[in-house]
Protein backbone atom coordinates (compact mmCIF):
# COMPACT_ATOMS: atom_id res chain seq x y z
CA UNK A 1 0.00 0.00 0.00
CA UNK A 2 1.17 3.51 -0.82
CA UNK A 3 -0.01 6.09 1.71
CA UNK A 4 -1.91 9.15 0.43
CA UNK A 5 0.71 11.26 2.18
CA UNK A 6 4.17 10.36 3.40
CA UNK A 7 4.56 9.60 7.12
CA UNK A 8 7.37 11.34 8.98
CA UNK A 9 8.71 9.08 11.72
CA UNK A 10 11.31 9.79 14.40
CA UNK A 11 14.58 7.94 13.99
CA UNK A 12 16.53 9.50 16.82
CA UNK A 13 17.75 13.09 16.94
CA UNK A 14 19.82 12.97 13.74
CA UNK A 15 17.59 11.03 11.36
CA UNK A 16 14.00 10.95 10.13
CA UNK A 17 12.23 8.12 8.36
CA UNK A 18 10.01 9.32 5.53
CA UNK A 19 7.66 6.46 4.80
CA UNK A 20 5.87 6.30 1.44
CA UNK A 21 4.16 2.96 1.94
CA UNK A 22 4.58 -0.48 3.42
CA UNK A 23 5.31 -2.76 0.45
CA UNK A 24 8.06 -3.55 -2.03
CA UNK A 25 6.17 -2.51 -5.15
CA UNK A 26 7.82 -0.74 -8.05
CA UNK A 27 5.21 1.98 -7.59
CA UNK A 28 6.42 2.69 -4.06
CA UNK A 29 10.05 2.47 -5.13
CA UNK A 30 9.44 4.93 -7.97
CA UNK A 31 7.77 7.34 -5.61
CA UNK A 32 10.81 7.08 -3.37
CA UNK A 33 13.07 7.87 -6.32
CA UNK A 34 11.04 10.97 -7.19
CA UNK A 35 10.89 12.19 -3.60
CA UNK A 36 14.60 11.53 -3.06
CA UNK A 37 15.45 13.68 -6.09
CA UNK A 38 13.13 16.43 -4.84
CA UNK A 39 14.66 16.41 -1.34
CA UNK A 40 18.20 16.56 -2.72
CA UNK A 41 17.26 19.40 -5.08
CA UNK A 42 15.54 21.47 -2.39
CA UNK A 43 18.76 22.64 -0.70
CA UNK A 44 17.32 22.09 2.77
CA UNK A 45 19.55 23.54 5.54
CA UNK A 46 20.97 20.82 7.77
CA UNK A 47 20.46 17.98 5.29
CA UNK A 48 23.43 15.59 5.50
CA UNK A 49 22.42 12.58 3.41
CA UNK A 50 19.43 10.59 2.21
CA UNK A 51 19.18 6.78 2.30
CA UNK A 52 16.43 5.82 -0.15
CA UNK A 53 14.97 2.32 0.12
CA UNK A 54 12.10 0.22 -1.17
CA UNK A 55 9.33 2.28 0.37
CA UNK A 56 10.95 4.86 2.60
CA UNK A 57 13.83 7.30 2.85
CA UNK A 58 16.00 7.64 5.93
CA UNK A 59 17.08 11.27 6.03
CA UNK A 60 20.18 12.23 8.01
CA UNK A 61 20.14 15.81 9.31
CA UNK A 62 22.27 17.92 11.59
CA UNK A 63 20.20 18.82 14.65
CA UNK A 64 22.64 21.61 15.51
CA UNK A 65 21.80 23.37 12.23
CA UNK A 66 18.05 22.83 12.04
CA UNK A 67 15.38 21.62 14.43
CA UNK A 68 13.24 18.65 13.62
CA UNK A 69 9.96 20.53 13.13
CA UNK A 70 11.49 23.01 10.73
CA UNK A 71 13.20 20.13 8.95
CA UNK A 72 9.94 18.18 8.55
CA UNK A 73 8.25 21.30 7.17
CA UNK A 74 10.99 21.57 4.54
CA UNK A 75 10.63 17.88 3.66
CA UNK A 76 6.86 18.26 3.30
CA UNK A 77 7.47 21.19 0.98
CA UNK A 78 9.77 18.94 -1.10
CA UNK A 79 7.09 16.23 -1.05
CA UNK A 80 4.52 18.67 -2.43
CA UNK A 81 6.85 19.71 -5.23
CA UNK A 82 7.92 16.14 -6.03
CA UNK A 83 5.00 15.06 -8.17
CA UNK A 84 5.54 11.68 -9.81
CA UNK A 85 8.95 10.59 -10.97
CA UNK A 86 8.68 10.57 -14.75
CA UNK A 87 11.61 9.10 -16.60
CA UNK A 88 14.46 8.33 -14.20
CA UNK A 89 18.04 7.43 -15.05
CA UNK A 90 18.36 3.65 -14.96
CA UNK A 91 21.47 1.89 -16.12
CA UNK A 92 21.54 -1.69 -17.34
CA UNK A 93 24.59 -3.52 -16.01
CA UNK A 94 25.69 -6.99 -17.01
CA UNK A 95 27.19 -9.21 -14.35
CA UNK A 96 28.62 -12.62 -15.27
CA UNK A 97 27.47 -15.37 -12.90
CA UNK A 98 28.78 -18.86 -12.34
CA UNK A 99 25.54 -20.59 -11.30
CA UNK A 100 25.43 -23.74 -9.18
CA UNK A 101 28.33 -25.98 -8.24
CA UNK A 102 30.37 -25.25 -5.15
CA UNK A 103 29.52 -21.53 -5.25
CA UNK A 104 25.79 -22.13 -5.67
CA UNK A 105 25.09 -25.05 -3.35
CA UNK A 106 21.42 -24.10 -2.87
CA UNK A 107 20.51 -23.86 -6.57
CA UNK A 108 19.04 -27.39 -6.49
CA UNK A 109 16.83 -26.40 -3.58
CA UNK A 110 15.72 -23.27 -5.46
CA UNK A 111 14.76 -25.47 -8.43
CA UNK A 112 12.91 -27.94 -6.21
CA UNK A 113 11.03 -25.22 -4.32
CA UNK A 114 9.80 -23.79 -7.62
CA UNK A 115 8.83 -27.11 -9.22
CA UNK A 116 11.65 -27.01 -11.75
CA UNK A 117 13.34 -30.14 -13.12
CA UNK A 118 16.97 -29.10 -12.61
CA UNK A 119 19.30 -26.48 -11.12
CA UNK A 120 20.15 -25.45 -14.69
CA UNK A 121 16.53 -24.58 -15.29
CA UNK A 122 16.45 -22.40 -12.16
CA UNK A 123 19.62 -20.63 -13.31
CA UNK A 124 18.20 -20.05 -16.77
CA UNK A 125 15.02 -18.56 -15.32
CA UNK A 126 16.90 -16.30 -12.94
CA UNK A 127 19.10 -15.02 -15.78
CA UNK A 128 16.17 -14.56 -18.17
CA UNK A 129 14.70 -11.67 -16.16
CA UNK A 130 16.16 -8.22 -15.70
CA UNK A 131 16.45 -7.36 -12.00
CA UNK A 132 15.62 -3.98 -10.48
CA UNK A 133 17.81 -2.50 -7.74
CA UNK A 134 15.28 -1.38 -5.12
CA UNK A 135 17.63 -0.75 -2.21
CA UNK A 136 21.37 -0.64 -1.59
CA UNK A 137 23.12 -1.12 1.73
CA UNK A 138 23.44 -3.33 4.79
CA UNK A 139 27.07 -4.03 3.89
CA UNK A 140 28.92 -1.73 1.43
CA UNK A 141 27.02 -1.59 -1.85
CA UNK A 142 24.95 -4.71 -1.29
CA UNK A 143 21.84 -4.51 -3.51
CA UNK A 144 18.37 -5.97 -3.09
CA UNK A 145 16.98 -6.84 -6.51
CA UNK A 146 13.48 -7.56 -7.72
CA UNK A 147 12.53 -9.68 -10.77
CA UNK A 148 11.19 -7.35 -13.47
CA UNK A 149 9.74 -10.25 -15.46
CA UNK A 150 7.06 -11.74 -13.22
CA UNK A 151 6.81 -14.84 -15.44
CA UNK A 152 10.39 -15.76 -14.44
CA UNK A 153 9.80 -15.27 -10.71
CA UNK A 154 11.50 -17.66 -8.29
CA UNK A 155 10.66 -17.78 -4.60
CA UNK A 156 12.37 -19.56 -1.68
CA UNK A 157 12.37 -19.28 2.10
CA UNK A 158 15.51 -17.84 3.69
CA UNK A 159 17.71 -19.98 5.92
CA UNK A 160 15.99 -20.50 9.27
CA UNK A 161 19.37 -20.00 10.97
CA UNK A 162 21.76 -17.74 9.07
CA UNK A 163 25.07 -19.30 8.02
CA UNK A 164 28.24 -17.74 9.39
CA UNK A 165 30.11 -17.52 6.10
CA UNK A 166 29.05 -16.24 2.70
CA UNK A 167 31.76 -15.70 0.10
CA UNK A 168 32.30 -12.35 -1.58
CA UNK A 169 30.34 -12.17 -4.84
CA UNK A 170 27.67 -14.67 -3.76
CA UNK A 171 24.32 -14.34 -5.54
CA UNK A 172 21.60 -15.23 -3.05
CA UNK A 173 17.82 -15.53 -3.20
CA UNK A 174 15.55 -14.88 -0.20
CA UNK A 175 11.83 -14.76 -0.84
CA UNK A 176 11.83 -13.38 -4.36
CA UNK A 177 14.61 -10.91 -3.69
CA UNK A 178 18.07 -11.42 -5.09
CA UNK A 179 21.04 -10.13 -3.11
CA UNK A 180 24.71 -9.86 -4.00
CA UNK A 181 27.16 -10.16 -1.11
CA UNK A 182 29.93 -7.57 -1.54
CA UNK A 183 32.10 -8.79 1.33
CA UNK A 184 32.48 -12.02 3.28
CA UNK A 185 29.65 -12.01 5.82
CA UNK A 186 26.99 -14.10 7.53
CA UNK A 187 23.89 -14.56 5.41
CA UNK A 188 20.46 -16.09 5.17
CA UNK A 189 19.73 -16.06 1.44
CA UNK A 190 19.90 -19.29 -0.59
CA UNK A 191 23.23 -19.38 -2.46
CA UNK A 192 22.65 -19.68 -6.20
CA UNK A 193 26.00 -18.73 -7.66
CA UNK A 194 28.87 -16.30 -7.71
CA UNK A 195 29.87 -13.28 -9.73
CA UNK A 196 33.61 -12.73 -10.24
CA UNK A 197 32.98 -9.00 -10.70
CA UNK A 198 33.17 -6.92 -7.51
CA UNK A 199 30.25 -4.67 -6.65
CA UNK A 200 32.40 -3.02 -3.94
CA UNK A 201 35.98 -2.14 -4.88
CA UNK A 202 37.58 -0.58 -1.83
CA UNK A 203 40.77 0.19 -3.75
CA UNK A 204 38.78 1.78 -6.59
CA UNK A 205 41.21 0.04 -8.93
CA UNK A 206 38.78 -1.06 -11.62
CA UNK A 207 37.93 1.62 -14.22
CA UNK A 208 34.20 1.48 -13.45
CA UNK A 209 34.87 2.33 -9.79
CA UNK A 210 36.83 5.49 -10.42
CA UNK A 211 34.09 7.73 -8.99
CA UNK A 212 32.84 5.48 -6.21
CA UNK A 213 33.80 2.22 -4.50
CA UNK A 214 30.15 1.20 -4.89
CA UNK A 215 28.87 -0.10 -8.25
CA UNK A 216 25.09 -0.28 -7.94
CA UNK A 217 22.51 2.34 -7.07
CA UNK A 218 18.77 2.43 -6.64
CA UNK A 219 17.08 2.37 -10.04
CA UNK A 220 19.76 0.35 -11.82
CA UNK A 221 18.79 -2.82 -13.64
CA UNK A 222 21.03 -5.88 -13.59
CA UNK A 223 21.27 -8.61 -16.19
CA UNK A 224 22.88 -11.77 -14.87
CA UNK A 225 24.83 -13.52 -17.64
CA UNK A 226 25.53 -17.22 -17.01
CA UNK A 227 29.18 -18.11 -17.58
CA UNK A 228 31.26 -21.29 -17.42
CA UNK A 229 34.01 -21.86 -14.88
CA UNK A 230 36.63 -21.07 -17.55
CA UNK A 231 34.91 -17.80 -18.46
CA UNK A 232 34.53 -16.95 -14.78
CA UNK A 233 38.26 -17.51 -14.20
CA UNK A 234 39.11 -15.36 -17.22
CA UNK A 235 37.02 -12.51 -15.76
CA UNK A 236 38.68 -13.00 -12.37
CA UNK A 237 42.08 -12.59 -13.99
CA UNK A 238 41.01 -9.36 -15.69
CA UNK A 239 39.60 -8.10 -12.38
CA UNK A 240 42.93 -8.84 -10.70
CA UNK A 241 44.73 -6.92 -13.44
CA UNK A 242 42.20 -4.05 -13.12
CA UNK A 243 41.43 -4.25 -16.84
CA UNK A 244 37.87 -5.64 -16.63
CA UNK A 245 35.14 -3.33 -17.92
CA UNK A 246 31.56 -3.87 -16.81
CA UNK A 247 29.02 -3.64 -19.65
CA UNK A 248 26.93 -0.63 -18.64
CA UNK A 249 24.21 0.97 -20.77
CA UNK A 250 22.90 4.37 -19.69
CA UNK A 251 19.14 4.60 -20.17
CA UNK A 252 16.14 6.29 -18.67
CA UNK A 253 13.01 4.43 -17.75
CA UNK A 254 9.47 5.20 -16.61
CA UNK A 255 7.28 3.23 -14.24
CA UNK A 256 5.04 2.36 -17.19
CA UNK A 257 8.03 0.87 -19.03
CA UNK A 258 8.78 -1.35 -16.06
CA UNK A 259 5.21 -2.51 -15.59
CA UNK A 260 4.95 -3.73 -19.18
CA UNK A 261 5.20 -7.52 -19.50
CA UNK A 262 8.86 -8.51 -19.49
CA UNK A 263 9.84 -5.44 -17.49
CA UNK A 264 11.44 -3.16 -20.08
CA UNK A 265 13.82 -5.91 -21.14
CA UNK B 1 56.86 14.85 6.10
CA UNK B 2 55.59 12.37 8.61
CA UNK B 3 57.93 10.02 10.39
CA UNK B 4 57.28 6.92 12.52
CA UNK B 5 56.32 7.98 16.03
CA UNK B 6 54.89 4.84 17.57
CA UNK B 7 55.43 1.13 17.08
CA UNK B 8 52.82 -1.41 18.05
CA UNK B 9 54.48 -4.11 20.16
CA UNK B 10 51.22 -5.87 21.03
CA UNK B 11 47.89 -4.62 19.71
CA UNK B 12 45.70 -5.69 22.63
CA UNK B 13 42.23 -7.17 22.13
CA UNK B 14 41.02 -4.84 19.36
CA UNK B 15 42.77 -1.59 18.56
CA UNK B 16 41.93 0.56 15.56
CA UNK B 17 42.71 4.02 14.24
CA UNK B 18 39.65 6.28 14.49
CA UNK B 19 38.86 9.95 13.90
CA UNK B 20 35.34 11.42 13.92
CA UNK B 21 34.25 9.31 10.95
CA UNK B 22 33.11 9.74 7.35
CA UNK B 23 29.93 11.33 6.10
CA UNK B 24 27.95 10.82 2.94
CA UNK B 25 28.46 7.12 2.16
CA UNK B 26 25.85 5.55 4.43
CA UNK B 27 23.35 5.46 1.55
CA UNK B 28 25.71 3.00 -0.14
CA UNK B 29 26.04 0.96 3.05
CA UNK B 30 29.30 2.46 4.32
CA UNK B 31 28.64 3.68 7.88
CA UNK B 32 30.31 6.71 9.51
CA UNK B 33 32.62 4.67 11.79
CA UNK B 34 34.86 6.91 13.89
CA UNK B 35 35.58 6.92 17.62
CA UNK B 36 32.77 5.17 19.53
CA UNK B 37 33.35 7.53 22.50
CA UNK B 38 33.74 10.89 20.79
CA UNK B 39 34.13 12.87 24.00
CA UNK B 40 37.20 10.82 24.89
CA UNK B 41 38.77 11.20 21.44
CA UNK B 42 38.04 14.95 21.28
CA UNK B 43 39.51 15.65 24.70
CA UNK B 44 42.52 13.41 24.01
CA UNK B 45 43.30 15.37 20.87
CA UNK B 46 42.88 18.76 22.52
CA UNK B 47 45.20 17.70 25.36
CA UNK B 48 48.04 17.05 22.89
CA UNK B 49 47.34 20.22 20.89
CA UNK B 50 45.51 18.60 17.96
CA UNK B 51 42.24 19.63 16.36
CA UNK B 52 39.51 17.59 18.12
CA UNK B 53 38.81 15.43 15.07
CA UNK B 54 42.35 14.12 14.54
CA UNK B 55 42.88 10.37 14.39
CA UNK B 56 43.84 8.48 17.53
CA UNK B 57 43.94 4.86 18.63
CA UNK B 58 40.81 3.25 20.07
CA UNK B 59 41.52 0.23 22.29
CA UNK B 60 38.83 -2.18 23.44
CA UNK B 61 38.62 -4.01 26.81
CA UNK B 62 42.33 -4.82 26.86
CA UNK B 63 44.92 -2.37 25.62
CA UNK B 64 48.20 -2.92 23.83
CA UNK B 65 51.88 -2.14 24.26
CA UNK B 66 53.61 0.51 22.21
CA UNK B 67 57.17 1.71 21.75
CA UNK B 68 57.75 5.44 21.36
CA UNK B 69 60.01 6.05 18.36
CA UNK B 70 60.64 9.75 18.86
CA UNK B 71 59.99 12.40 21.51
CA UNK B 72 56.34 13.33 21.51
CA UNK B 73 53.42 14.21 23.76
CA UNK B 74 50.63 11.71 24.38
CA UNK B 75 47.29 11.62 26.19
CA UNK B 76 45.20 8.69 27.40
CA UNK B 77 41.44 9.15 27.78
CA UNK B 78 38.37 6.97 28.20
CA UNK B 79 38.38 3.72 30.17
CA UNK B 80 41.00 3.05 32.86
CA UNK B 81 43.35 0.36 31.50
CA UNK B 82 46.09 0.90 34.09
CA UNK B 83 48.24 2.77 31.58
CA UNK B 84 51.95 2.94 32.31
CA UNK B 85 54.85 4.80 30.76
CA UNK B 86 58.10 2.90 31.33
CA UNK B 87 56.37 1.10 34.18
CA UNK B 88 55.19 4.22 36.00
CA UNK B 89 51.45 4.87 36.25
CA UNK B 90 50.27 7.30 33.58
CA UNK B 91 47.35 9.51 34.58
CA UNK B 92 44.38 9.62 32.25
CA UNK B 93 42.89 12.85 30.86
CA UNK B 94 46.30 14.51 31.03
CA UNK B 95 49.04 15.20 28.45
CA UNK B 96 52.42 13.58 29.13
CA UNK B 97 55.82 13.78 27.47
CA UNK B 98 57.02 10.47 26.04
CA UNK B 99 60.71 10.07 25.19
CA UNK B 100 62.23 8.09 22.36
CA UNK B 101 62.52 4.44 23.37
CA UNK B 102 59.87 4.65 26.09
CA UNK B 103 57.31 1.90 26.38
CA UNK B 104 53.62 2.54 26.83
CA UNK B 105 51.63 -0.27 28.37
CA UNK B 106 47.91 -0.88 28.85
CA UNK B 107 46.13 -3.64 30.74
CA UNK B 108 42.54 -4.74 31.08
CA UNK B 109 39.84 -2.07 31.37
CA UNK B 110 39.00 -1.63 35.07
CA UNK B 111 35.77 0.21 34.36
CA UNK B 112 34.41 1.22 30.99
CA UNK B 113 35.30 -0.47 27.76
CA UNK B 114 37.23 1.81 25.39
CA UNK B 115 40.45 3.76 25.88
CA UNK B 116 41.91 6.34 23.51
CA UNK B 117 45.56 7.07 22.89
CA UNK B 118 46.21 10.38 21.16
CA UNK B 119 49.57 11.73 20.15
CA UNK B 120 50.75 15.18 19.15
CA UNK B 121 50.18 15.63 15.43
CA UNK B 122 47.76 12.73 15.27
CA UNK B 123 48.10 9.37 13.52
CA UNK B 124 49.05 9.82 9.90
CA UNK B 125 47.25 7.18 7.85
CA UNK B 126 45.67 7.74 4.43
CA UNK B 127 42.23 9.31 4.40
CA UNK B 128 39.74 6.98 2.70
CA UNK B 129 36.41 8.48 1.56
CA UNK B 130 37.14 11.53 3.67
CA UNK B 131 38.21 9.88 6.93
CA UNK B 132 41.07 8.01 8.58
CA UNK B 133 38.62 5.87 10.56
CA UNK B 134 38.94 2.10 10.33
CA UNK B 135 35.81 0.33 9.07
CA UNK B 136 36.52 -3.36 9.57
CA UNK B 137 33.66 -4.89 7.54
CA UNK B 138 34.52 -2.76 4.52
CA UNK B 139 38.26 -3.11 5.16
CA UNK B 140 38.96 0.59 4.71
CA UNK B 141 40.68 3.32 6.71
CA UNK B 142 43.23 3.09 9.51
CA UNK B 143 46.09 0.69 8.79
CA UNK B 144 44.98 -1.12 5.62
CA UNK B 145 41.42 -1.39 6.84
CA UNK B 146 42.33 -3.75 9.69
CA UNK B 147 42.98 -3.70 13.44
CA UNK B 148 46.49 -2.78 14.56
CA UNK B 149 49.04 -5.61 14.66
CA UNK B 150 52.39 -6.07 16.36
CA UNK B 151 55.08 -4.46 14.22
CA UNK B 152 52.87 -1.72 12.77
CA UNK B 153 54.60 1.65 12.78
CA UNK B 154 52.37 4.67 13.00
CA UNK B 155 53.49 7.97 11.56
CA UNK B 156 52.80 11.38 13.02
CA UNK B 157 53.65 14.73 11.53
CA UNK B 158 56.56 16.24 13.50
CA UNK B 159 56.68 19.75 14.89
CA UNK B 160 53.36 19.60 16.69
CA UNK B 161 53.37 21.77 19.80
CA UNK B 162 51.88 20.41 22.98
CA UNK B 163 52.15 21.10 26.66
CA UNK B 164 52.79 18.13 28.97
CA UNK B 165 50.73 18.40 32.13
CA UNK B 166 47.72 19.93 30.43
CA UNK B 167 44.65 18.20 31.81
CA UNK B 168 40.89 18.08 31.75
CA UNK B 169 38.94 19.87 34.49
CA UNK B 170 38.46 17.05 37.04
CA UNK B 171 34.70 17.59 37.39
CA UNK B 172 34.29 16.73 33.69
CA UNK B 173 36.02 13.35 33.91
CA UNK B 174 33.29 10.79 33.29
CA UNK B 175 32.93 7.83 35.60
CA UNK B 176 32.00 4.50 34.09
CA UNK B 177 30.01 2.05 36.15
CA UNK B 178 27.89 -1.05 35.85
CA UNK B 179 24.63 0.94 35.79
CA UNK B 180 24.10 2.98 32.66
CA UNK B 181 21.23 5.20 31.58
CA UNK B 182 20.82 5.57 27.84
CA UNK B 183 18.49 8.23 26.48
CA UNK B 184 16.39 7.35 23.45
CA UNK B 185 13.74 8.85 21.21
CA UNK B 186 10.90 6.40 20.58
CA UNK B 187 10.26 5.38 16.98
CA UNK B 188 10.17 4.86 14.08
CA UNK B 189 8.04 1.74 14.71
CA UNK B 190 7.16 1.87 18.42
CA UNK B 191 3.50 1.65 17.36
CA UNK B 192 4.11 -1.96 16.27
CA UNK B 193 4.42 -3.12 19.90
CA UNK B 194 1.87 -2.90 22.68
CA UNK B 195 1.74 0.15 24.96
CA UNK B 196 2.65 -2.10 27.83
CA UNK B 197 5.76 -3.28 25.99
CA UNK B 198 6.82 0.34 25.41
CA UNK B 199 6.35 1.02 29.13
CA UNK B 200 8.36 -2.08 30.02
CA UNK B 201 11.13 -1.05 27.63
CA UNK B 202 11.39 2.32 29.38
CA UNK B 203 11.32 0.99 32.94
CA UNK B 204 12.83 -2.51 33.07
CA UNK B 205 16.55 -3.17 33.48
CA UNK B 206 18.34 -4.56 30.45
CA UNK B 207 21.74 -6.26 30.35
CA UNK B 208 24.45 -5.68 27.77
CA UNK B 209 24.90 -9.11 26.17
CA UNK B 210 28.19 -10.69 25.17
CA UNK B 211 27.49 -9.58 21.62
CA UNK B 212 28.43 -5.93 21.80
CA UNK B 213 30.83 -4.35 19.35
CA UNK B 214 31.24 -1.39 17.02
CA UNK B 215 28.54 -2.72 14.66
CA UNK B 216 25.94 -3.05 17.36
CA UNK B 217 25.20 -3.58 21.04
CA UNK B 218 22.76 -6.34 21.95
CA UNK B 219 20.70 -5.97 25.09
CA UNK B 220 18.85 -8.73 26.88
CA UNK B 221 15.68 -8.00 28.78
CA UNK B 222 11.93 -8.49 28.78
CA UNK B 223 10.48 -9.65 25.48
CA UNK B 224 8.27 -7.37 23.40
CA UNK B 225 4.67 -8.10 22.52
CA UNK B 226 3.44 -6.95 19.14
CA UNK B 227 0.10 -5.47 18.16
CA UNK B 228 -2.05 -7.16 15.58
CA UNK B 229 -1.71 -5.30 12.31
CA UNK B 230 -2.14 -5.77 8.61
CA UNK B 231 1.07 -5.71 6.64
CA UNK B 232 2.51 -6.41 3.23
CA UNK B 233 3.29 -10.08 2.55
CA UNK B 234 6.84 -9.21 1.48
CA UNK B 235 7.59 -8.07 5.03
CA UNK B 236 7.92 -11.62 6.32
CA UNK B 237 5.84 -13.72 8.66
CA UNK B 238 7.23 -12.76 12.08
CA UNK B 239 5.49 -9.79 13.74
CA UNK B 240 8.92 -8.16 14.20
CA UNK B 241 9.49 -8.21 10.42
CA UNK B 242 8.91 -5.14 8.28
CA UNK B 243 9.80 -4.39 4.67
CA UNK B 244 13.47 -3.35 4.98
CA UNK B 245 14.07 0.30 5.71
CA UNK B 246 17.02 2.46 6.71
CA UNK B 247 18.73 2.11 10.09
CA UNK B 248 19.84 5.28 11.80
CA UNK B 249 23.11 5.07 13.71
CA UNK B 250 21.65 4.37 17.16
CA UNK B 251 18.53 2.61 15.80
CA UNK B 252 17.30 -0.20 18.06
CA UNK B 253 15.97 -3.25 16.26
CA UNK B 254 14.00 -5.92 18.09
CA UNK B 255 14.23 -9.13 16.00
CA UNK B 256 11.63 -11.61 17.17
CA UNK B 257 10.87 -9.24 20.04
CA UNK B 258 13.52 -11.17 21.96
CA UNK B 259 16.50 -8.85 22.02
CA UNK B 260 17.30 -5.22 21.33
CA UNK B 261 20.17 -4.41 18.97
CA UNK B 262 21.41 -0.83 18.92
CA UNK B 263 23.46 0.22 15.88
CA UNK B 264 26.95 1.47 16.74
CA UNK B 265 29.27 3.64 14.60
CA UNK B 266 29.90 0.71 12.21
CA UNK B 267 26.18 -0.17 12.10
CA UNK B 268 24.44 -1.64 9.07
CA UNK B 269 22.42 0.82 7.00
CA UNK B 270 19.23 -1.21 6.71
CA UNK B 271 17.25 -4.04 8.16
CA UNK B 272 13.89 -5.77 8.13
CA UNK B 273 13.00 -5.50 11.81
CA UNK B 274 10.84 -3.19 13.89
CA UNK B 275 12.85 -0.43 15.54
CA UNK B 276 11.45 0.48 18.92
CA UNK B 277 13.61 3.57 19.47
CA UNK B 278 16.89 5.27 18.60
CA UNK B 279 19.72 6.17 20.95
CA UNK B 280 20.34 9.92 20.98
CA UNK B 281 23.66 11.04 19.49
CA UNK B 282 24.89 12.50 22.79
CA UNK B 283 24.68 9.09 24.51
CA UNK B 284 26.70 7.08 21.96
CA UNK B 285 29.69 7.86 24.22
CA UNK B 286 27.95 6.19 27.17
CA UNK B 287 27.07 3.09 25.15
CA UNK B 288 30.70 2.95 23.98
CA UNK B 289 31.82 2.54 27.60
CA UNK B 290 29.14 -0.02 28.56
CA UNK B 291 30.40 -3.58 29.04
CA UNK B 292 28.87 -7.02 28.84
CA UNK B 293 26.50 -7.62 31.80
CA UNK B 294 26.28 -3.92 32.67
CA UNK B 295 22.72 -2.93 33.55
CA UNK B 296 21.08 -0.44 31.24
CA UNK B 297 17.94 1.64 31.62
CA UNK B 298 16.43 3.33 28.58
CA UNK B 299 14.82 6.72 29.11
CA UNK B 300 12.69 8.47 26.48
CA UNK B 301 13.48 12.12 25.76
CA UNK B 302 12.19 14.69 23.30
CA UNK B 303 14.04 16.04 20.28
CA UNK B 304 14.65 19.30 22.16
CA UNK B 305 16.20 17.43 25.10
CA UNK B 306 18.36 15.38 22.72
CA UNK B 307 19.65 18.51 20.98
CA UNK B 308 20.37 20.20 24.31
CA UNK B 309 22.24 17.06 25.42
CA UNK B 310 24.31 17.12 22.22
CA UNK B 311 25.20 20.80 22.67
CA UNK B 312 26.14 20.06 26.25
CA UNK B 313 28.32 17.09 25.21
CA UNK B 314 30.15 19.25 22.66
CA UNK B 315 30.63 22.04 25.20
CA UNK B 316 32.09 19.60 27.73
CA UNK B 317 34.58 18.49 25.06
CA UNK B 318 35.65 22.08 24.38
CA UNK B 319 39.15 23.47 24.78
CA UNK B 320 37.98 25.91 27.47
CA UNK B 321 37.73 23.00 29.90
CA UNK B 322 41.45 22.22 29.85
CA UNK B 323 43.76 23.32 32.63
CA UNK B 324 47.38 24.21 32.01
Amino acid sequence: MIYPQARYLSSGDQYLTVEIGDDMSLEANFKVLGLDLAIKAAGIPGLVETLPGWRSILVHFDSLVTDVDRFIDALREAERSAGGAGAVPSRVLELPVLYGGRYGPDLGFVAQANGLASPEEAAARHAASLHWVGMVGFTPGSPQLKFLDETKLLSVPKYTRPRLYTPEGCIGLGGSITAIYPVVSPGGYQMMGLTPVPIYDRFQGLPDFEESPILLRLGDRVRFVPVTLEECDAVRQQVRECTYRIAITEETVTLQDLLRPGGAA
Amino acid sequence: MSAPALEVVEPGFLSTVQDLGRRGYFAAGIPPSGAFDRFALRVGNLLVGNPPGEAGIEMTLMGGRFRVLRDTVIAVTGADMDATLDGAPLPRWEAAAARTGSELGFGVAQAGCRTYLCLAGGVDVPSVLGSKSTYLIGKIGGVRGRPLRGGDRLDAPPGARATPGRRLTPSLIPSYGPAVELRVILGPQEDHVTEESVRTFLTAPYKVSSKADRVGYRFEGPEFRFRERAKAVEAGSDPSNIVDDGNAIGAMQIPGGKETICMGPDGVSMGGYVKIACLIAADMDRMAQARTWDTVHFRAVTHAEATAALRDALARAGGANLIG
